[in-house]
């Protein structure tokens, strides 16, 4: 009789996930600082992408011991991340390559930030289809964790912009904190819970 | 108001591991854990489906700490 054991819960698929997020910034960094051209760019590119596409496989083959709400979670995030990688290589292929501007530019700018609202829609169906109450109870902490880091540091750093104490931040930085805040909330369920849920 | 709980010696009392418990309550093992350790309340519902698991009144499961 074990209490505390979980043989389905390996760590395996967050270190590809976390591969894939060096990967990226690696890839980045080099194309950013001209150390490669843009097709040895988008090929390299395949690295974090099929890194993450591995970590899913991963997270979806642990799959009996997950509830069915963050199976669910799992693959409508994977799609977003289809979604807005392919939205950002429009943007950077159609408005950075090929010159594109007016109208059709911000419509094609507009689309990558359209994942975020796709993030919350689908964090927000996690809490409302998931069955077990202590898991909603937990992604609500997560979502108001990650929602308290996000909005506290956009206003501070919005004050130091303005009062030139600081440099200008792209303000998609900002859901890009509330994604990682979800990280932390999942860290503080584990201390104060006990587990880190199912989603993080 | 705190609130303790008998679970882990009813749960003991008739050698069912977490897992078994979270299975027959239809919710996750950590959610067992997590009530058995005190670490969450369990709502009305989940309450009586404990006691209903268990065959027993809720205030012989739980009670004011």
């Amino acid at each position: 009789m074990t209490d505390t054991a979980d043989p389905a819960r390996k760590p395996r698929p967050v270190l590809w996930a976390v591969s894939s997020v060096l990967s990226a910034l690696g890839v980045l960094g080099l194309w950013k600082s001209g150390a490669i051209e843009d097709a040895q760019a988008y090929i390299l590119a395949v690295i974090p992408l099929g890194l993450m596409i591995t970590a899913f496989v991963g997270k979806y083959r642990k799959g009996n011991a997950r509830s069915a709400a963050s199976r669910r979670y799992l693959g409508r995030i994977a799609l977003l991340m289809v979604f807005y990688l392919a939205t950002l290589f429009l943007a950077e292929y159609l408005i950075e390559d090929r010159g594109v501007t007016g109208a059709p530019a911000a419509l094609v700018a507009f689309l990558p930030g359209l994942s975020f609202a796709g993030v919350i829609w689908v964090f927000g169906g996690l809490i409302v289809e998931e069955q077990d109450e202590f898991f909603r109870m937990l992604y609500v902490r997560q979502g108001l964790i990650a929602t308290g880091i996000s909005f506290t540091l956009a206003a501070i750093w919005g004050f130091l912009e303005t009062y030139h104490v600081v440099e200008h931040v792209a303000a998609f930085w900002w859901p890009t904190i509330w994604c990682f805040g979800i990280g932390i909330g999942a860290v503080a369920n584990k201390v104060t819970y006990g587990t880190y849920g199912e989603c993080r | 108001m705190p609130v303790k709980n008998r679970l882990k010696v009813l749960r003991a009392e008739r050698d069912w591991s977490q897992q078994d418990l979270a299975e027959r309550l239809g919710v996750s093992r950590q959610s067992v854990n997590a009530i058995e350790t005190g670490r969450y309340d369990p709502s009305l519902p989940l309450a009586f489906r404990i006691a209903e698991v268990f065959a027993m009144a809720i205030e012989d499961i739980f009670e004011k700490d």
